[in-house]
């Protein structure tokens, strides 16, 4: 696949999103948006708006995922480009994660008989049966567009805006969009190749509409385990739920750790100016080539780069960023726990001071009792959950109040996960709901704890709604259990009443 | 003759006086209280999940409908703690105007507390008392932005528009009859022996239980700790008011009834002052039209009618929606200390504690 047009319709309310996805074709300037004269074939600048302006030839693979990313991005879907494929099957780019849902096993249409048992006694002889092979796929009604199937085996599906079908170069016919109806025959050599992805592929539909036809002895293929949600199909079994009626239970799971920093921060300021630097000897570079290449053709020397000076921004925003601490407390707790402090800073006139985990009890000790320090009241403990993060997983934040000062500290630790944390009650013993909150809704536990039970959800509730991992609109309904109801009636009933009112539930099976 | 064995009740979670959907289970030793546990979390709705995977601008609609009588201080933090989080720099006059909406809500949300705490304790008529004098607000703030309860009041960055032409005048006029109003109050409650015998003295927090167990608002007030967040860590407009906090030392549910009373004349000034030294202006900073965050976490109190309102904002680069959003409501804090108060004290007494606790379940629950 290749992009050969790229232009901007009307609507664009330059918001740099672009630019910083693919600064190499587009430039926002301060009231438009523009494709770069060097990526264009006319050349032109400014000319984007109503033609369609043709990407150099060289650019057209190179930044397709940039150019797409870009087209995504756009808060206003004003970028558009043409797509057309190229000789060479180039595997389509992943845009996003699909949780794989446990599911019943796939009815398998085997549409030809296993070659018989009567087995050659020869040994050349086995090598001649032919090897199982998928003979036909095809897709049936109720695909919802997931992408699952082509990040499983990008050779034989592709997932568009509104449907999926089988690739042309896969089938006997060689159409495309024709496989709703038909069962279609695909090429012998592909089945045979992609067997096991093709079966993995129908396996990991969310919906079971991916079947197929196949010769010989199929490999089975597990159904896998629900990565995201960390349930195996077992696991999951209370919950009664149907993925095709709530498609957009599935989770997209966050790609970065905003976790505010002013090591990170340094480091990644130090990063950009590297690269700024780099970027800007390259243009460099590249106007001195230009400039003796026009001076040996006798042609006029081009204009010579000018550096970007940083984007005006005429709102009422100054973005926060975090500095070294300069606040008493900052410094004193740094003196006070020594290597226990782990990082100290401020940021929105807020103060941090991130200490390890084991030694969170000291320091709320010493917060509340040292004279010096004096925050009497924790106000608020809470936590995060950063599943993108390498050496841990929660970070917990403790918000103490000095009444007496009239002064706010941020205490923060960061664990990894299955780590417990010991228990502030016995230091503020306000903590004990709020650590029952963190436990009920994140799943941390903590050491020490009074009564760390379930808070705000049921007892029984499974699963840590605030995890990143947990869907928003549940995990689904499960199954009722009516001790008195002997007779199942009442059961019956109400998981008939919760299908009408269109809650995912399946009718129990029949024993 | 008679067995003697202790007695486990429900109260709630469907009572009237539990003010929404509290259940207490309550273990008595003949009328005594033994033991007192609130459950809570009937009315749980996930708002912190929800907010987390809506945008800025959308999540303040939710705000509304965690602490429903005093939606407009949930708007409020809602949007100071976003401009926190972004560094956006609002409008003086925005400011002002937020600042008037938060106390008239502090008042509703106080007379609305009024009348059910008194009608909880026996007194009927000061309910429709206080509903009169709350009607005029909420149509204040249906001429302000068109809802009476979910107000959804204010703007990130300022207010969507300017206060609408007569507003200030309707809102003088409910100004210049609110003094007196509080007078009929208290003719009918400060003195009545009935109140003061089903107040003094009942349900009593001490101020370094109230510290220890993170109390706010009024109940840490008429424990005789000065601690108001309008004060202490100024928001809005206040650092320019001039206002009083009133304290009390006894602790008690007369003395959080008193508290609360002088609330409501503080609250009055601070509106008056609001009308006459209100500044001409823009009432909306100049923001982008998508707000995408940077690496930012925020610890945002504003004083709630009912305590300490905290927002915790944890912003990922990028993102048009917070990454953590979490809510330290007061009624949710403040809650755990039912037991205290309650504990070793009769039965009907817990009905004043939960109303002198002025707890909104939607809020505890979230």
């Amino acid at each position: 696949m290749s992009i050969t047009k790229v232009w901007i319709e009307e609507g664009c309310i330059v918001c740099n999103a672009c630019e910083a996805e693919c600064p190499d074709v587009f430039h926002v300037t301060a009231d438009s948006c523009h494709i770069k004269s060097d990526s264009r074939v006319d050349g032109q600048e400014d000319e984007n708006r109503s033609s369609k302006s043709a990407l150099q030839a060289a650019l057209q693979s190179s930044l397709e995922n940039s150019i797409i990313a870009a087209a995504v991005a756009c808060p206003v879907n004003v970028i558009q480009y043409e797509q057309v494929a190229s000789e060479v099957p180039v595997e389509s780019p992943k845009v996003e994660t699909v949780a794989e849902v446990p599911a019943p096993v796939v009815p398998m249409a085997v549409s030809e008989p296993a070659p018989s048992a009567l087995a050659s006694p020869l040994p050349e002889a086995s090598a001649l049966t032919p090897k199982p092979r998928i003979t036909e796929v095809w897709i049936d009604e109720g695909c919802i567009v997931c992408n699952a199937c082509e990040a499983e085996c990008p050779e034989v599906f592709h997932v568009t805006a509104d449907s999926c079908h089988i690739k042309a170069d896969v089938r006997l016919d060689g159409k495309e969009n024709e496989n709703r109806a038909e069962k279609s025959k695909i090429k012998d050599a592909l089945g045979e190749s992609l067997i096991e992805k093709i079966i993995a592929a129908a396996a990991g539909c969310p919906v079971d509409v991916i079947k197929y036809g196949v010769f010989g002895d199929a490999p089975k293929i597990e159904k896998k385990v629900d990565a995201v949600h960390g349930h195996s199909p077992e696991a999951s079994q209370s919950f009664v739920w149907n993925i095709a009626a709530a498609p957009n239970r599935l989770v997209v799971m966050p790609k970065t750790v905003p976790l505010p920093s002013l090591k990170i921060y340094l480091a990644e300021q130090e990063a950009q100016k590297v690269a700024d630097e780099a970027k800007w000897q390259k243009q460099l570079a590249d106007y001195e080539t230009n400039k003796a290449k026009a001076i040996a053709e006798g042609k006029e020397a081009p204009k010579a780069p000018v550096r970007a000076a940083a984007k005006k921004d005429d709102n009422d925003v100054i973005a926060p960023t975090p500095s070294s601490a300069e606040a008493p407390e900052l410094i004193y707790l740094q003196q006070k726990l020594g290597s226990k402090v782990e990082e100290i800073f401020q940021q929105s006139g807020e103060l941090v001071c991130q200490v390890r985990p084991d030694s969170i009890l000291e320091a709320l000790a010493l917060c509340k009792d040292d004279s010096a320090l004096k925050f009497e009241m924790l106000a608020d403990e809470t936590a995060t959950h950063y599943p993108a993060a390498d050496q841990f997983k929660f970070s917990i934040v403790y918000h103490l109040t000095s009444l007496s000062r009239q002064r706010r500290l941020r205490l923060r630790i960061l664990i990894p996960e299955d780590y417990e944390v010991a228990s502030a009650v016995a230091v503020y013993p306000g903590a004990n709901w709020l650590e029952r909150e963190i436990f009920d809704m994140l799943g941390i536990r903590f050491t020490n704890h009074p009564d760390l039970t379930r808070i705000l959800c049921p007892e029984d509730w499974e699963g840590f709604p605030l995890r990143k991992e947990y869907p928003t609109l549940g995990l689904g309904q499960r199954e009722i259990d009516f001790r008195e109801d002997r007779s199942g009636v009442l059961m019956r009933l109400s998981l008939e009443k919760a299908g009408n009112l269109s809650i995912n539930l399946k009718k129990p099976e029949a024993n | 003759m008679f067995k003697n064995e202790e007695l486990e009740i429900n109260l709630g979670p469907q009572h009237p006086s539990t003010h929404g959907v509290l259940r207490v289970k309550l273990r008595l030793d003949g009328e005594t209280i033994v033991k007192c546990t609130p459950v809570i979390g009937y009315l749980h709705r996930g708002v912190e999940k929800i907010c987390e995977n809506k945008t800025f601008f959308q999540g303040q609609v939710w705000t509304d409908r965690m602490d429903y009588v005093a939606s407009v201080s949930n708007n409020l933090g809602w949007a100071e703690s976003v401009e926190k989080l972004f560094g956006i720099q609002v409008p003086r006059r925005a400011h002002y105007v937020r600042t008037m909406m938060t106390e008239l809500n502090r008042i509703s949300s106080h007379l609305l507390w009024l009348g059910t705490h008194a009608l909880d304790i026996g007194a009927m008529t000061v309910f429709l008392y206080a509903f009169r004098e709350r009607e005029e607000i909420l149509n204040c703030f249906e001429s302000f932005c068109g809802a009476r309860l979910t107000t959804t009041a204010f703007r990130i960055g300022g207010l969507r528009e300017d206060i609408p032409p007569g507003f200030i005048k309707q809102v003088q006029s409910f100004q210049d009859r609110f003094l007196n109003c509080i007078d009929e109050y208290e003719t009918l409650l400060t003195e009545n022996r009935i109140w003061k015998k089903r107040t003094i003295g009942i349900a009593p927090i001490q101020a370094d239980e109230c510290i220890a167990f993170g109390v706010t608002g009024p109940v840490l007030r008429a424990a005789g700790v000065n601690y108001d967040v309008r004060k202490a860590f100024p928001y809005a407009a206040y650092a320019e008011m001039d206002f009083e906090v009133p304290t009390r030392t006894e602790g008690d549910t007369y003395a959080r009834y008193l508290v609360r009373l002088e609330e409501f004349r503080q609250s009055h000034r601070i509106i008056q002052q609001c009308i006459d030294g209100l500044p001409e202006g823009n009432v909306m900073a100049k923001i982008p039209k998508v707000l995408k965050s940077e690496v930012n976490e925020i610890y945002h109190p504003i004083e709630a009618p009912k305590g300490e309102l905290g927002y915790y904002l944890v912003g990922e680069k990028g993102a048009q929606n917070p990454y953590r959003f979490h809510v330290r409501g007061p009624s949710f804090v403040n809650l755990q200390v039912l037991p205290q108060m309650t504990e070793g004290r009769l039965l009907a007494d817990v009905i004043a504690a939960i109303g002198t606790l002025d707890v909104v379940l939607g809020e505890v629950d979230r």
